[in-house]
């Protein structure tokens, strides 16, 4: 819990440091924004487990959905609430055999975040908890056929939006995740840093 | 008369063929008949003198014996090469010149042994040089190179000799039982006189070779004091103890023989054991064999015109028998070996006859009118003689040696199927011959059982007086009626190999298979991100003293004896799924030859350590090095 309160903090600190500093905001989009969003992610996940990055490689392509509600504080601050999901899937080999591996990781997150928006483009930055289900599946010859299950964690992301029209925005953002598990009884780091690029569309309201 | 001569020729060709029928059928079953055939294989050696004894081997691994005679010199002839036969199947060519093992030093040579000394199953060379007034006299070690070219290593592996010696017999074995093989020669002085009749004051003198196991020789006194002028020796385990014991036969001192008491060491036990020849007699040969079938060595020592023979009751002596002849010859060898395939053993006395042994050990002379063996009444002075199956056709031929005429080579005209030889290619030790080994043949199904035992063979190495016969163990077995035998090898150190099954009309090739070498197991961790299995990789590698290995047959040793796997002979590692890292794992692999004999187990002990980690992916083995 104490992971979460020092980044949503710092957000909110950005939040009213905004709120007492007034700008002019550019004309491409109403004074006052308050609107959802709906996109779609891709990008590249850099897994910090060094298993996997032996099993694996050291990323992996995925690609997702996220959605944005803007509550606008005092233009051109506001706070977003964002919500999103990511899948990818990897082949890979064992360490020893170098049999056939395969892995499944679908993420949700959901992040609080201080956004600063121009009107042109926008940055944002907050905290968030992601929620991982992973998936590994094994050669014949292995004991078991697969392994499943969920993890928690967090995330801390931060990027941009540049207002392509009044209605559409093209997004890029990186995120930290911190997610570890020891189900398996060993420790495995499905965290690591996600590098993405979106498109979104945006409803006033 | 053209009518009359063609019926004669045909009435001649008729009688001829209808002998030829007669003979073919005694022949084939069991008469005991040689021919004399030195001339036409051209191996008489020097034509009037020189000949004292002879070597059966197969010296370059052909698969043909060879012959090896040793010769001493003769006045004005002081340094006479030894000849080396090599048989060419229908003829021999003397190479001994040519492939180095002429041994051509003064005054020639008496006792000399071929053994395989380093393990590297081909057959080296052992020679003595016989003292006569020139120095030196010394004893030289030839190696074979494996294609019966020799080298004189005497210099390299054996100290300095500074003591001209007169050695007449000599022998081969691990007599210190520490796998490898020692050298004993006879009279280890230059001028014995060989006339005292009397026992001399015991001199302590070294007359062994110890291995050290590194390929060279230390000179060692063991036990066996020079007492008198010594000519033929023999080894054997006379006792059943597992170890080498050597007998000797001798003039003046009673012959006797030495107890080995395991260790290499020796102990005259001659007259405890009940060796009874007295004093002043003029002994030249000495042969242990098992003439009564019952397993052990029997005694045949053979001078002063008779062969005292000694039955083997319970590891003691007792004479039961003298041949004596009529020949004016002091005899010198004999030979022992079942010349008509009838499961005992007959003996040959070089220079005289062969003597037909009645199942029992009892002999009786054979006449030379049926035996063929005129021409061996004519030698002019017999020496050593040896039997081998020269021509491949399952019964043994002699070689005898004449020193004042040419030597014989008598061929045994038998023909039957009634036989089975045994060729020993590697013991567990790795030499071939196996000199020490005991070779059984039993009734099939019936391996060890005393009165199913059809002839006991030990392998020596030169026995009687000079003679070596070819390492490979022949058998009388007979055909009728579909028998079958087994063969039990006991290997020097007491391993066992048994040959079931086996018909009659074969030579069985006895390769000791030996464990493989460095069996190690190891715990690997084969990670999945999710799942980390426990491998268990076991990795060995093979045993150069193998010949001939099929496969490989891996055990869990856990719980009992558990065959997880057989393997092929060039798979030298395997991996065990899903093991649990921490138990502690036993595991057994063996070697199986083609004829389905297992070696003894190579083991290993795998602890319930964390398993090491190991990838074999080779754009990682850099980055991951480090954690690893």
């Amino acid at each position: 819990m104490k992971k979460i309160i020092l980044p949503l903090s710092l957000a909110l600190l950005c939040s009213a440091a905004a709120w007492a500093q007034p700008q002019t905001r550019i004309k491409l989009l109403p004074d006052e924004e308050r609107y959802f969003t709906v996109g779609l992610l891709g990008g590249f996940y850099f897994l910090q487990d060094q298993v996997f990055q032996e099993l694996y490689g050291k990323s992996a392509p995925f690609f997702g959905a996220e959605m944005t509600l803007r509550f606008p504080i005092r233009e051109p601050h506001g706070m977003d609430i964002a919500a999103g999901g990511r899948t990818l899937t990897k082949k890979g080999l064992t360490s020893y055999t170098e049999e056939d591996l395969s892995l499944r990781l679908t993420n949700l997150s959901l992040s609080l975040r201080y956004s600063y928006d121009t009107g042109r483009f926008a940055l944002f930055l907050g905290p968030g908890i992601e929620y991982v289900t992973y998936k590994e599946t094994y050669a014949e010859t292995f004991p078991i056929d697969s392994t499943n299950g969920s993890q928690t964690g967090l995330h801390l992301t931060a990027g941009g939006y540049v207002h392509v029209t009044s209605g559409l925005s093209l997004k890029g953002y990186f995120k930290y995740c911190r997610i570890e598990t020891d189900k398996p009884g060993f420790r495995i780091n499905l965290g690591g840093t996600e590098w993405g690029l979106g498109i979104l569309y945006r409803f006033y309201f | 008369m053209i009518q009359r001569s063609n019926l004669r020729f045909s009435q001649s060709r008729s009688s001829l063929f209808l002998l030829g029928l007669i003979g073919t059928a005694v022949f084939s079953f069991g008469q005991i008949h040689f021919t004399e055939v030195s001339a036409q294989f051209d191996v008489r050696g020097y034509s009037y003198f020189g000949g004292h004894g002879i070597s059966w081997v197969d010296v370059n691994r052909d698969g043909r014996v060879d012959i090896f005679v040793k010769n001493q010199a003769a006045d004005g002839l002081p340094a006479v090469p030894d000849i080396l036969y090599i048989n060419y199947g229908s003829y021999f060519v003397d190479e001994a010149g040519t492939r180095g093992a002429a041994d051509a030093y003064a005054y020639g040579t008496h006792g000399a042994v071929f053994v395989d000394l380093d393990r590297d199953r081909d057959f080296d060379l052992f020679v003595s040089t016989t003292y006569g007034g020139i120095s030196p006299a010394y004893n030289h070690l030839y190696r074979n190179n494996g294609n019966a070219f020799f080298e004189d290593i005497t210099s390299s592996i054996v100290p300095a000799q500074t003591t001209d010696l007169s050695t007449r017999g000599v022998a081969a074995a691990d007599f210190d039982k520490d796998g490898d093989i020692d050298l004993y020669f006879s009279n280890p002085l230059p001028d014995p006189d060989p006339f005292n009749p009397l026992p001399s004051p015991p001199q302590s003198l070294p007359n062994f070779y110890i291995n050290n196991g590194d390929g060279t020789f230390t000179p060692e006194y063991r036990g066996i004091d020079w007492t008198g002028f010594t000519q033929g020796v023999t080894t054997g385990d006379y006792d059943g103890d597992g170890d080498i014991d050597i007998a000797q036969a001798m003039w003046g001192p009673p012959s006797t023989v030495y107890r080995n008491n395991g260790t290499g060491h020796f102990r005259n036990v001659g007259g405890p054991i009940g060796i009874s020849v007295s004093n002043g007699e003029f002994d030249n040969g000495i042969v242990w064999a098992d003439v009564d079938n019952d397993g052990d060595l029997d005694l045949a020592i053979v001078g002063t015109g008779r062969i005292a023979l000694y039955r083997n009751t319970a590891n003691h002596y007792s004479r039961y028998q003298v041949i004596r002849w009529t020949r004016p010859i002091g005899g010198f060898h004999v030979s022992f070996g079942d010349f008509d395939n009838d499961t005992d053993l007959d003996l040959y006395l070089s220079g005289e006859n062969v003597y037909e042994n009645d199942g029992q050990g009892n002999f009786t002379v054979v006449p030379e009118t049926e035996s063929g063996l005129e021409d061996s009444l004519t030698m002019e002075d017999p020496r050593g003689a040896a039997l081998a199956d020269f021509d491949g056709d399952g019964d043994l031929d002699i070689y005898a040696t004449d020193k004042r005429g040419y030597n014989r080579l008598f061929r045994n005209d038998l023909d039957n199927s009634d036989w089975i030889e045994a060729e020993i290619l590697s013991d567990t030790r790795g030499h071939i011959g196996s000199i020490g080994a005991k070779v059984d043949l039993y009734v099939a199904g019936h391996v060890g059982v005393p009165t199913y035992l059809k002839g006991h063979r030990e392998m020596t190495g030169e026995y009687g007086y000079l003679g070596q016969d070819s390492p490979i163990a022949h058998f009388g077995a007979r055909a009728a009626g579909g028998a079958e035998y087994d063969l039990r090898v006991t290997f020097p150190d007491g391993t066992q190999r048994v040959y079931g099954g086996l018909t009659p009309g074969q030579k069985v090739q006895v390769a000791s298979i030996s464990p493989p070498l460095n069996l190690r197991g190891e715990k690997i961790e084969n990670k999945a991100l999710f799942y980390r299995e426990t491998l268990l990789e076991l990795t060995w590698e093979p045993n150069p003293l193998n010949d001939d290995v099929q496969n490989y047959r891996l055990y869990e040793l856990n719980q009992g004896q558990n065959l997880l796997a057989e393997l092929p002979a060039n798979q030298f590692s395997y991996t065990l799924r899903n093991m649990d890292k921490t138990i502690v794992y036993r595991f057994a692999v063996t070697a199986v030859d083609s004829q389905g004999l297992e070696s003894e187990a190579a083991t290993t002990i795998v602890n319930g350590e964390a398993p090491v980690e190991r990838s074999q992916r080779r754009g990682l083995n850099r980055t991951l090095k480090g954690r690893l």
